[in-house]
């Protein structure tokens, strides 16, 4: 997975940037409130002054942290041919794709939003909200909410089944988050279920 | 250890226990201390200190085994100066206990940095060893001599708490290639690297602290050294010299690699 501004790396240099980037992928997303580059180092098993030759700050090394996330998520969606299977098998393989890109998928999420939100879209939510658009259109898919917001949902439930504590499996993961979402999102789940539901209020 | 009365007991029963029998004895030598405050009264409260480190009281068990008996002797005291007298004379006692659960305390947090420091100089080295032996390095132009070396200093001056660290290297009729890697702010090593860098001679070697390793090719020859300058607490060591040059030799085998390859290109 090489970015930009790895193909100006000396194989030495990329090797290290890589561990850089990934360490940063695991302290970024372990730590809601970003974790520290010292942190990021010492993961790394870096100096402090190497990762600082390599980015000079944060904003660096997380644009080039998107970069990688991006061009992961992108060859996983690309691979899993959203558009070639049914809209509820396409939603699992959707799942399955972020779940499988981990770390760097949470950052992505989290940190795309305010640092690069047209990557955010062209990589995550537009295959998704295509995703929806069909399934509304052949109506296995609820209509009433908008596709642009059932794709807010599932990103953000990926997330928080990735940063669940204890770790939940792949496996684990990928059914929770599909079952969960297609339980809300499916067309007339909420007529046919005939689980028990809290009493409606007054 | 097994006590013979609290055989078969309960982990946090026989703590309990434990802190029960601590408590008592603190309440008595206390009362003690309080009724004639002479130094052997005094020496009491340091064995139970470490009495205490021993068995493990957290501060708050030991400030609980202090107040209790504190409270019933300032109740039974005739007047409100007498009470004072009392709190004043058995802060002495506290304090006295308390010193060596402080010591302890302060050994054990720097054990846990020290460990800390150790385990996280061992996965730098571990690391810089990664990158050192990565094939890709033999696939490289000898531009990544200059990488390798700057990496080497840059680990080296972390893994070893120096202010200064530089390599130079000289690869066969070419000019030197040379990286440092310094702390910030004005140090002593400043005027040594200021100017340029160059390869260290008996002229341009820094005054205090340094300590230095060769860079040698597999056939014995010199490609170069490298040089530390100025630890960042106390003095190099021994020990210091030897991480030094394990790190050179990695250094070497990595660069001669890259040599080879880029001479039979």
């Amino acid at each position: 997975m090489t970015s930009a501004s790895q193909t100006n790396r000396s194989p030495l240099q990329r090797r290290v940037a890589t561990a850089i980037v990934e360490a940063a992928a695991e302290v970024f997303a372990a730590r809601a409130d970003g974790g520290s580059l010292h942190e990021v180092a010492e993961l790394a098993g870096v100096g402090r002054a190497t990762l600082y030759r390599y980015f000079a700050n944060r904003e660096a090394l997380l644009a080039e942290l998107a970069d990688v996330a991006a061009a992961k998520v992108a060859d996983r969606l690309g691979s899993a041919r959203l558009d070639g299977v049914a809209v509820e098998e396409g939603l699992r393989r959707a799942v399955a794709a972020f779940v499988d890109v981990g770390a760097y998928f949470v950052v992505l999420a989290r940190e795309g939003v305010r640092s690069s939100p047209e990557r955010l879209e062209a990589t995550i939510k537009k295959p998704l909200r295509g995703l929806f658009e069909r399934g509304e259109r052949t109506g296995s898919i609820r209509s009433d909410i908008p596709a642009a917001l059932l794709s807010e949902l599932l990103v953000a439930q990926v997330v928080v089944a990735l940063s669940a504590r204890p770790e939940l499996g792949r496996e684990d993961a990928v059914a929770t988050v599909t079952s969960m979402f297609l339980e809300g999102a499916r067309a007339g789940g909420a007529s046919n279920d005939t689980s028990p539901r809290p009493p409606a209020r007054e | 250890m097994e006590h013979g009365g609290r055989r078969g007991a309960t982990p946090s029963r026989q703590r309990t226990v434990e802190t029960d029998d601590f408590r008592a004895d603190y309440a008595a030598a206390l009362d003690a201390y309080l009724r004639g405050a002479d130094e052997r009264a005094l020496d009491r409260a340091h064995e139970l200190g470490r009495r205490a480190v021993e068995e493990e009281l957290t501060l708050l068990e030991l400030a609980a085994s202090y107040h209790e008996p504190l409270l019933v002797a300032m109740r039974a005291a005739p007047d409100a100066g007498s009470a004072a007298d009392l709190a004043r004379t058995a802060s002495e006692f506290y304090t006295e206990s308390l010193t060596i659960l402080e010591t302890a305390r302060r050994a054990m947090s720097e054990a846990r940095d020290s460990a800390h420091a150790e385990r996280r100089n061992a996965a730098l080295l571990r690391q810089l060893s990664t990158f050192l032996a990565d094939p890709s390095l033999a696939l490289s132009t000898l531009d990544s001599v200059e990488e390798v070396l700057t990496l080497v200093v840059e680990q080296a001056r972390e893994i070893l708490g120096a202010d200064c660290a530089q390599a130079t290297v000289q690869l066969g009729d070419r000019l030197p290639i040379t990286a440092a890697s310094r702390a910030d702010g004005e140090r002593a090593w400043a005027g040594y690297l200021s100017d340029e860098l160059r390869p260290p001679g008996p002229e341009s070697r820094p005054q205090g602290d340094w300590i230095t390793a060769p860079i040698t090719a597999l056939d014995g020859h010199h490609l170069g050294s490298m040089e530390l300058v100025e630890k960042t607490e106390g003095e190099f060591t021994d020990l210091d010299q030897a991480v030094l040059a394990h790190i050179a030799e990695m250094a070497s085998a990595a660069i001669e690699r890259a040599q080879l390859y880029h001479e039979r290109r």
